[in-house]
């Protein structure tokens, strides 16, 4: 009875550790992997890594940047068997990224708050955009096919969609997303 | 060196060199801050994801009427809401009765999900063993029923209600399939434009069922890739993801290799793909023009007679066939003649003008437009100069009004296109031919050209072009210096350009002699604003 007390224990720990982690692992990974599927793919091998390996690393270890170290591992894996090797950031430089995304923990929820509301006010054209680059994991070369633009365009059409919406996020949170 | 924030946006696109990958790394090392920075666009390019990804979400379940029970889960992201809520320390205090109120809220949401999953895996254990629909459980009831009721009839009556009774369940089975069948979305209104439905459809997810484009265009993906362009009006009917009927109008279509098969039925014709890019023209008179642009397709007329229906054509790359009203085919397979003017892309449908008369749209831009670089005595030319072109500052033209244009005055700006202003730059151009002598042809030229939007500027004089030229004009095109304007017309050379009503005309009647006559044309830009 105690066992299974213990068990349903560490289950519901799992449970509630994922939930606070998987924003920002998902955050990481889709910052690495150009293809949206992939990445899902990727945060699923993590996931089971994750639960592996959690009983006991459990309260041993900092949530955030072992999660981190685990994707990270998973990521370069996904490039191995792809057999490219991408430009990737150097582990000092990484050490500074996993520690801002633990930062940065509080304010996931308001900048997805936030970000609903900022979508809404996108026009129909650059919903289009980011509907078959973000739900349709359409490469850019599609999407530039069906736009009758250069991918060139495509990529600065994208780049500035996600300027506007950080725009209009930090407008509303006071998070600075901004370069000035 | 490249602004950070560029870098960040070339880093999600996997764009950076290592350089710049260097450069990032060193401005993210330099300040926590800028680190916290790089790490919020990260969150915000993520978010994007599943943000559309719940909205899709939503839309599916609304679709198939799928019914909330007020203990299930409402939100993916209430829960997530209330697990964040449960876990993370916000660092302020908290009324503990509020704090006690989301946990047990938490926990009836944890358990409703728990006891929902065990629902549904009894469920599928459940429809495994027993058989698809609860089959079994229904014919056990229906023999019950009919048991009952054999014991109160004779023999012969008996197996009448029996037959009765089993061709109803059969014609039931039949009617939930043709239902469930008709009910599954097989296209996506992927983009439209000036669009005005006759039956305006519910949601962008479509299913199969018939269709009325009055006024616009649109376009369609089929759940299997397929991409079909129409053009108003247009009457048609989407059957299945293979199968299309045409009632009316025009459409291209494109099919991706691996989809064999896919057909489009007319009054008059029936097409099918054989690996390829196609239009189809209907008129009202039910004949049909088909013109395959890529690949081929295979035509057969939908005549009545079995000689009609047996016969039918291969027609390949740039090559066209008729059927008429009747069904039958019409003549040979012929070279693809352009002026029927299918639109095959979404920027033919934003860009390309409508011309008739003696006018050629040029799909590329020429790369001189000086003397004698661009000759015809027997039309204008006609090509978009610049796409979406935003005006640096204001800029002054003559009023455009429905009706000619006077030439003989000078042109006062009494209108100004300001500044921020989208538009789009068409030059026309027309240079006759010289002959060897030296000798210029006096021609005339009259040609209807139709753009996508209405006209907002016209530059029609010979410094007002050259000041136009770097402004508007495309930088790898050699631009005339020497006189190029239109000028007014004579009795022997009459000149006349007219507006239509709508102001997206230009209805042209050039005598061009020796120096060449151009006209830049400025129109409104498609919608191109990210913002309300």
């Amino acid at each position: 009875m105690a066992a299974e007390n213990q068990d349903n224990l560490m289950k519901r720990n799992l449970a509630t550790s994922w939930t606070r982690v998987s924003p920002t692992l998902a955050a990481f990974v889709r910052s690495k992997i150009t293809s949206l599927h992939d990445a899902e793919d990727v945060i699923q091998e993590v996931a089971i890594a994750f639960a592996d390996s959690f009983e006991r690393s459990y309260n041993k270890t900092p949530l955030i940047p072992w999660v981190l170290g685990i994707a990270r591992h998973k990521v370069a894996d996904y490039y191995r068997a792809k057999g490219s090797t991408p430009i990737q950031f150097d582990d000092e430089t990484l050490k500074h990224v996993v520690a801002a995304f633990d930062d940065i923990q509080d304010e996931m929820e308001t900048i997805r708050n936030a970000l609903d509301e900022c979508m809404a006010k996108l026009q129909e054209r650059p919903r289009h955009m980011v509907t078959m680059r973000y739900l349709r994991d359409m490469t850019v070369v599609d999407i530039s096919e069906r736009f009758g633009m250069s991918c060139n365009a495509v990529y600065v059409m994208l780049h500035r969609i996600r300027e506007s919406l950080a725009k209009c996020i930090q407008h509303k949170t006071h998070l600075r997303l901004r370069i000035s | 060196m490249r602004e950070p924030y560029k870098l960040i946006q070339l880093y999600l696109s996997q764009r950076l060199t290592d350089n710049e990958m260097a450069t990032l790394s060193a401005w993210i090392a330099a300040d926590p801050e800028h680190a916290r920075i790089f790490a919020r666009h990260c969150v915000l390019h993520s978010s994007i994801r599943n943000h559309l990804q719940e909205e899709d979400l939503k839309v599916t379940l609304q679709l198939y009427g799928e019914s909330q029970s007020p203990d299930t889960n409402n939100s993916l992201a209430d829960t997530d809401a209330i697990g964040r809520e449960l876990i993370l320390d916000t660092g302020q205090s908290e009324d503990e009765g509020t704090i006690s109120m989301i946990k047990v809220r938490a926990e009836r949401q944890l358990q409703a999900f728990l006891a929902e999953q065990e629902q549904l895996r009894h469920e599928q254990q459940a429809l495994q063993l027993r058989g698809r629909f609860g089959l079994n459980e229904w014919c056990e009831y229906l023999r019950d029923v009919t048991g009952r009721i054999a014991t109160l009839m004779t023999g012969g009556a008996r197996n009448f209600v029996r037959a009765w009774i089993f061709a109803s369940i059969v014609l039931l089975l039949v009617l939930v399939i043709h239902g469930q069948y008709h009910q599954r979305v097989v296209a996506t209104i992927v983009q439209e434009v000036d669009t005005v439905w006759a039956y305006t459809p519910k949601s962008r997810l479509l299913r199969p069922g018939r269709l009325e484009l009055k006024k616009g265009h649109a376009q369609l993906q089929l759940k299997n890739n397929v991409e079909i362009l129409i053009e108003a009006p247009c009457e048609f009917r989407l059957r299945s993801l293979k199968k299309l009927s045409l009632t009316e109008g025009v459409l291209t279509a494109k099919v991706p290799p691996q989809v064999h098969g896919f057909t489009v039925k007319t009054p008059s014709a029936k097409v099918v793909d054989r690996g390829t890019e196609f239009g189809v023209r209907v008129g009202r008179s039910g004949s049909t023009l088909t013109a395959v642009f890529d690949g081929r397709i295979q035509l057969s007329g939908a005549h009545k007679s079995r000689e009609s229906r047996e016969r039918s054509v291969l027609v390949v790359e740039n090559q066209q066939a008729q059927t008429s009203a009747a069904g039958k085919l019409t003549g040979d397979v012929q070279t693809l003649e352009w002026e029927h003017g299918f639109l095959r892309t979404w920027q033919e449908v934003l860009y390309r003008p409508r011309v008739s008369g003696q006018c050629q749209v040029l799909a590329q831009k020429p790369t001189s437009l000086e003397l004698d670089e661009l000759e015809s005595s027997s039309h204008v030319f006609v090509f978009l100069e610049q796409a979406n072109l935003r005006l640096a500052s204001d800029w002054g033209v003559a009023t455009i009004l429905p009706g000619p244009i006077d030439l003989k005055s000078d042109p006062n700006f009494y209108d100004v296109i300001t500044a921020q202003t989208r538009m789009d730059c068409y030059m026309i151009h027309f240079d006759p031919e010289t002959s060897l002598d030296g000798e210029i042809e006096r021609s005339q030229c009259r040609a209807t050209i139709g753009f996508p939007r209405p006209i907002l500027g016209l530059i029609t004089t010979t410094d007002r072009l050259i000041q136009s030229d770097p402004l508007f004009g495309d930088p790898s095109i050699a631009y005339p210096t020497g006189n190029r304007g239109i000028e007014p017309g004579t009795e022997k050379k009459p000149q006349q350009i007219t507006i239509s009503k709508d102001l997206k005309s230009l209805n042209l009647d050039l005598a061009a002699g020796k120096h060449i006559d151009q006209i830049r044309v400025l129109i409104a830009a498609a919608d191109m604003s990210y913002e309300k």
